[in-house]
């Protein structure tokens, strides 16, 4: 039987616990230094411009891990999940990101964009329905 | 194979504790991650896990190596810029929106910052020196200013090595002359540096000039005649014990800093002695038999040489390292 320990820790997790987790990043609670945290970010952003999104997702994992109140991560990490064309995935996360940081001008935009594209992807996936049902009714 | 043939020899030791370096291993687990262009945050991460677990030499090895990969990470970015190009020019998946393409990481907006990674790397050589170093220095400068804390540190460790090891050494010392053919290394920026508080070009020629601890009074020549010693030995050698400088030079106690030309008299003396009158004395064989003999202060005499070496390599290679820097940074203002 596949064990499932992530709803069995958070089970264990009281409500002070989280809140303490909430409040507090591992970044401060493991004294991760800022430098090794640009050194991520800057591999990060160099990966994302080769292209090499999955790699870039792994990474933005740990950095949102590592500090979740940062909204670049969140950018960076939508942006990917866009490239691979997981938009809804990219606007929960931008949501995500602007819980933290409500006036974040970056991450509002996203989510505008975000939301307009899919919108058109729905518009578009409505009229190919519409044309798929307009040639069954001609045929 | 002497003792100063295995000074040169240091690959196969570096292989050993670079094995027993956990700092090694953090540096290797960050690399297998990071492409190979981005090496120099791997050694960055080992060389602060070697500085946090206390292992000093692991530490300003990795920082070494960090250096040395600094050029490699700012060619890169040239690269990566121009694959960047030309991998929009193949075409993605999806559109490009520029709202939706994310920021330079703003802490990492601009270019790799030289002066901030030398800083760090510059940071970790203080906490090794435990000394801090003066704003005003430049990295080359306040690297040698370093040194010596760097060097008097890895002598108390290679006293601690020699202590503990089980190691067999063959080394013997037949003559001096056969040691003073030997070619002292002159490139290193240490060794140039102290050339002077040791008499590098000391006129010994096999007489010891400094006199012997008080157990082997009789040994001592009374009078030594460093300027002329082939032209008059017998003198020297006729009146031992007669002479009032005999009388009025007993065998003082060190005091820590140790005259050009002293002889490796006994392990006490050694350890207190400077790493250029160590090395001065070795190269001109100025080792007493009662220590040549011994099998343990041999050992310890080889790992303070080793120590020594490894030192001499290290800032040798920072140094190259800090040039190629340099250079890197010329060529790219040329291009």
């Amino acid at each position: 039987m596949p064990a499932q320990p992530e709803p069995q820790l958070s089970a264990q997790l009281s409500t002070t616990a989280r809140k303490f987790l909430e409040e507090n990043t591992m970044r401060s609670i493991f004294g991760i230094p800022e430098e090794a945290l640009d050194a991520v970010m800057a591999t990060a952003y160099h990966l994302y411009q080769a292209g090499r999104y999955p790699e870039v997702e792994v990474l933005c994992l740990g950095l949102v891990a590592a500090d979740h109140k940062y909204w670049w991560s969140y950018s960076l990490y939508a942006a990917t999940l866009r490239k691979l064309g997981r938009l809804r995935e990219a606007v929960e996360l931008v949501d995500k990101g602007l819980a933290y940081e409500p006036d974040e001008p970056k991450l509002l935009l996203m989510r505008s964009e975000l939301r307009e594209e899919i919108a058109r992807e729905a518009n578009a996936a409505d009229k190919a329905d519409d044309n798929n049902n307009d040639s069954h009714a001609a045929a | 194979m002497g003792m100063l043939d295995s000074i040169g020899n240091l690959g196969g030791l570096g292989q050993i504790t670079k094995m027993l370096d956990a700092g090694n291993w953090v540096k290797q687990a960050v690399n297998s991650v990071l492409p190979k262009n981005m090496a120099v945050v791997g050694d960055a991460a080992g060389a602060l896990f070697d500085l946090k677990t206390g292992n000093v030499f692991g530490a300003a090895q990795l920082a070494m190596d960090g250096l040395k990969d600094l050029p490699q990470a700012t060619k890169s970015q040239q690269q990566q810029t121009k694959e960047a190009s030309a991998g929009a020019a193949q075409g993605q998946p999806m559109p490009t929106n520029p709202a939706l393409e994310p920021s330079p990481p703003p802490s990492a907006a601009k270019p790799l910052d030289f002066g901030k990674l030398s800083e760090l790397f510059n940071q970790i050589l203080e906490m090794l020196g435990k000394k801090p170093a003066a704003p005003s220095t430049g990295m080359p400068g306040a690297l040698l200013a370093h040194s010596d804390e760097i060097v008097k540190g890895m002598r108390e460790k290679a006293a601690e090595r020699a202590a503990s090891t089980t190691t067999t050494t063959t080394t013997t010392f037949t003559s001096a002359s056969g040691l003073e053919r030997t070619n002292p290394r002159t490139n290193d920026g240490v060794s140039q540096r102290r050339g002077t508080d040791a008499g590098e070009r000391s006129s010994w020629v096999g007489t010891p000039t400094t006199p012997a601890p008080a157990s082997t009074p009789t040994r001592t020549p009374a009078t030594t005649t460093p300027s002329s010693p082939a032209s008059s030995p017998a003198p020297a050698a006729s009146t031992p014990a007669s002479t009032p400088a005999a009388s009025s030079a007993p065998a003082a106690p060190f005091n820590g800093a140790p005259a050009a030309g002293e002889t490796i008299s006994s392990l006490a003396q050694f350890n207190s002695m400077s790493d250029s009158a160590v090395r001065d004395a070795v190269i001109h064989g100025r080792i007493s038999p009662e220590i040549a003999k011994d099998q343990t202060a041999m050992m310890a005499i080889q790992q303070r040489m080793n120590a020594i070496s490894e030192m001499n390599n290290l800032m040798t290679n920072m140094m190259r390292a800090l040039h190629d820097m340099q250079m890197a940074v010329v060529q790219n203002i040329r291009i």
